[in-house]
């Protein structure tokens, strides 16, 4: 990671009527990095993207592309921006070579074989002269992307890629995002409901939820926190007894009690003295079990549900 | 830099606009109309010549023969109503014994009875084959003036014998001379013995021709050479010429509908320039011949229809323009590209005027480049006008395509307004539904100046300000011929100065364009 950030956005804040859409946000991302943003649906990541591409104006704050302030130079901030807002959307009775060359001519210095290239890249090569209208809607986005990476920009933000795509296309399209971030030095920001795709695909997540930024982390991060934070599941003879106990005595988080057992949540390193003073107390232990915590779950508590898993 | 984005811009509108299906249909269906429509009228109005050579066989010996023949079997015997005597009339104390003719019937019968005269006569002495009627003004008219003379003997003597008095007497002289000359003028072409008996029939009230308007002509044409309708076209040029020098003369305005008043400063000098252009007309005969202004108007006939064809087209390209893009999405790949929001719009914008051009001309060229062909034969009027004193012409395709810019001139304010709308609405069929209403509407002043009067609330509507044709060729209307123009009438009909109503529309177009510009850069895109 360099140290000048690819996009910069500071205390950015749009309200649609009474709606804040977005509330005061604030964050970085760097070339050589692929940052997911995540977030329930309506939770404000279009709205984000779509204030960093130009398609709607910002109540307040600032919007840096490139080093190029996106309200005073916006010619200069947008061409180093390539993307996909939402869906991919073409001139449909057109072809995609000539949507990709109309579109080739509003920035400076795309040759034909850039075209090519491009088409090649996202495997439309042999379908390019036919119109928009007649793909499917995983070739729609196979085009969106080859039109984002046209002009090679140092920032390209991709909007819910994945819609659409089978799971070798989407297998596909992270290596080409990875290797577009990792070996081409390009900043990638992407933006999915879907956490697992973010696992597999990013090097930070921006976790956004009612319009608030409400966590920048690693990927490392969120995975450690779902190892560090353990329930365990305690099997006793009388469990609402012992989960009493402990709850009221010792003041533990007791959760899930049925007839034959509690869980418990408890640090990794605390476990023993709570099993040696339920033995104290009189309960009859008949087993412990770790209880594995996912990132979903790691997720969950931070947004406070929403999240579609797949 | 800028320019060249603005440009891609530019290219790229038309590429989309190039490659959508409705605007070719509409396209073909608009230039199929201004070709077929001249076609089309040229037949339905039928061949000039061809009227002629009807004129030819209606005037045939034949024809002749058939009509007297039909004639006399309604007359039977002549002799039971017809009588003849030796008459004396005194006039001056002389004393004439003539052979006279009465008619014992009622006048329809003497008619028929003078007809049958007159065709038996033309049969029998008359050269069909050397000397055609439609060949020369002269005898045309001449054989008129002949029938309508022995009509009026006819009449004269549908009066008893007895009854016959010194006037009866002096009219019977006077018509009978004049039958003679027409005879002469009829049978042996004599234009001066025609000329003569003009004069005596002017004498009481029963010419064909004005005498001095006679004389002009045959100053033109001493040897009675021009076909019928050009005699006739010159001498309605040579009368509006009059016409326009008395006016000026006696500073008064005189139509038809008004009644005579003073002339205003800008009326004398319009028809200062009127007569200019009559008089330039007349040197270089131009005799504003039916022919050229039947041509003239099917071209014009042609455009109209065409431009219906060419209103869906505009409107379809306008009214869509943006809103299209905003229902289907197509705008954010052009919002994602690095150009400035004004510059999208101006590609837009400047699209849509190149298209209002380039239909236009293709409309009014082909219906019009259609219509020289068909009239190959004969050359379409030029537009003439004054400026500086001096007299300018305009090749007639020209004017043509110049005229039609500025009478479509509401074309082009109604094409903003679907534009305007097109980028306040996602609904592609508000803007097209909205702007196509008002067009439609366009006739509104005309409609309210009819049921209520000329109101002076009406000078400010916005339809009436564009409708700036005849400020802009105050002469325009020559070209549709002499006839049914009363340069008093049409020539008014705007009261507002052509300052006034560019000055109102250029408000108007800044108005609509800066609200447009407005919604399409501040627009949040969803």
């Amino acid at each position: 990671m360099s140290d000048n950030p690819a996009l910069s956005i500071q205390n950015l804040t749009k309200t649609f009527g009474k709606k804040v859409a977005v509330d005061n946000v604030s964050f970085d991302v760097y070339p050589g990095e692929v940052f997911g943003f995540l977030g329930p649906n309506g939770a404000g990541k279009t709205t984000i993207i779509k204030s960093v591409m130009g398609f709607i104006q910002p109540d307040k704050g600032t919007i840096v592309i490139n080093g190029h302030n996106a309200k005073k130079e916006y010619e200069k901030a947008m061409s180093s921006i390539g993307g996909i807002v939402e869906n991919p959307e073409m001139y449909s009775n057109l072809s995609a070579y000539l949507n990709l060359k109309m579109y080739a001519k509003l920035h400076d210095n795309i040759s034909k074989e850039r075209i090519d290239e491009v088409l090649e890249l996202v495997g439309l090569k042999e379908r390019a002269k036919e119109p928009v209208k007649k793909y499917s809607l995983g070739m729609k986005q196979r085009i969106g992307l080859a039109q984002a990476l046209l002009h090679k920009p140092r920032m390209l933000i991709l909007d819910e890629p994945t819609n659409g795509l089978d799971p070798a296309g989407i297998h596909q399209l992270r290596d080409i995002l990875k290797k577009y971030a990792h070996e081409d030095g390009a900043a990638v920001m992407v933006s999915s409901h879907l956490l697992s795709e973010m696992q597999m695909m990013c090097d930070r997540i921006g976790i956004i939820n009612h319009g608030k930024l409400i966590r920048i982390c690693s990927i490392e991060e969120l995975t450690d926190q779902s190892t560090s934070s353990s329930k365990y599941r305690i099997k006793t003879s009388d469990p609402k007894k012992a989960s009493v106990f402990l709850s009221e005595t010792y003041s533990y988080k007791v959760s899930n009690l049925t007839e034959s057992c509690f869980d418990i949540e408890v640090d990794e390193s605390e476990i023993n003295e709570c099993v040696r003073k339920m033995v104290e107390s009189g309960s009859d232990i008949l087993g412990v079990q770790k209880v594995e915590t996912s990132l979903e779950d790691a997720f969950l508590q931070i947004t406070g549900g929403g999240i579609e898993i797949e | 830099m800028k320019l060249n984005k603005i440009a891609a811009l530019y290219s790229n509108e038309m590429i989309k606009i190039f490659h959508r299906v409705s605007v070719w249909i509409v396209m073909v269906i608009m230039l199929s109309i201004a070709i077929l429509a001249p076609i089309a009228f040229k037949v339905s109005v039928g061949d000039y010549n061809d009227q002629y050579d009807d004129f030819e066989s209606y005037l045939s010996k034949e024809e002749f023969t058939r009509r007297r023949d039909s004639l006399a079997q309604i007359l039977k015997d002549t002799n039971e109503f017809v009588k003849h005597s030796n008459v004396q009339y005194t006039t001056q104390n002389e004393t004439h014994e003539v052979f006279s003719t009465w008619l014992e019937c009622d006048e329809d019968k003497a008619t028929d009875y003078s007809s049958y005269i007159c065709y038996n006569n033309l049969i029998s002495t008359y050269n069909f084959e050397s000397n055609r009627f439609n060949t020369s003004w002269l005898t045309i008219n001449a054989l008129q003036s002949y029938v309508l003379a022995h009509h009026d003997i006819c009449y004269l003597n549908l009066t008893p014998f007895s009854e016959r008095d010194e006037e009866w007497y002096k009219m019977y002289t006077l018509y009978s001379q004049a039958f003679d000359l027409y005879s002469e003028a009829l049978f042996s072409n004599n234009l001066n013995a025609y000329y003569s008996g003009e004069v005596l029939m002017d004498t009481v009230g029963r010419s064909r021709f004005e005498i001095s308007s006679l004389q002009r002509l045959m100053e033109i044409d001493p040897d009675a050479s021009f076909p019928p309708d050009q005699a006739n076209c010159l001498l309605d040029l040579l009368n509006e010429i009059d016409k326009c020098e008395q006016d000026l003369h006696s500073n008064l305005a005189r139509s038809q509908s008004t009644l005579p008043r003073v002339l205003t400063q800008t009326e004398k000098s319009r028809l200062r320039d009127r007569l200019s252009i009559l008089n330039y007309h007349f040197d270089h005969g131009n005799y504003f011949t039916e022919e050229v202004t039947i041509a003239h108007q099917i071209n014009n006939l042609a455009i109209t229809f065409g431009r219906f064809a060419l209103i869906v087209l505009l409107v379809l390209i306008a009214g869509t323009s943006v809103s299209q893009e905003l229902a289907t999405g197509s705008i954010k790949s052009l919002i994602i590209a690095p150009v400035r929001r004004w510059k999208i719009f101006l590609a837009k914008l400047l699209s849509i005027i190149s298209w209002c051009i380039v239909g236009s001309i293709l409309l009014v060229g082909a219906s019009t480049l259609t219509t020289m062909f068909l009239y190959r034969n004969i050359s379409l009027p030029e537009y003439i006008y004054v400026s500086g004193g001096m007299i300018h012409r305009i090749p007639y395709l020209i004017y043509m395509i110049m005229s039609f810019f500025v009478s479509s001139l509401s074309l082009f304010v109604y094409l903003i307004l679907a534009f305007m709308i097109s980028c306040i609405s996602k609904n592609t069929g508000v803007s097209v539904a909205v702007s196509s209403a008002l067009i439609l509407c366009s006739n509104l002043p005309s409609i309210l100046i009819e049921l209520g009067g000329r109101k002076r609330w009406i000078d400010f509507l916005p339809s009436i300000n564009m409708d700036i044709k005849n400020l802009v060729f105050p002469f325009s209307n020559l070209m549709n011929g002499l006839n049914n123009n009363d340069f008093f009438i049409t020539e008014n009909t705007i009261n507002n100065s052509l300052s006034f109503s560019l000055i109102y529309v250029a408000v108007l177009l800044l108005i609509m364009l800066t609200i447009a510009y407005d919604a399409f850069t501040k627009r949040d895109i969803q």
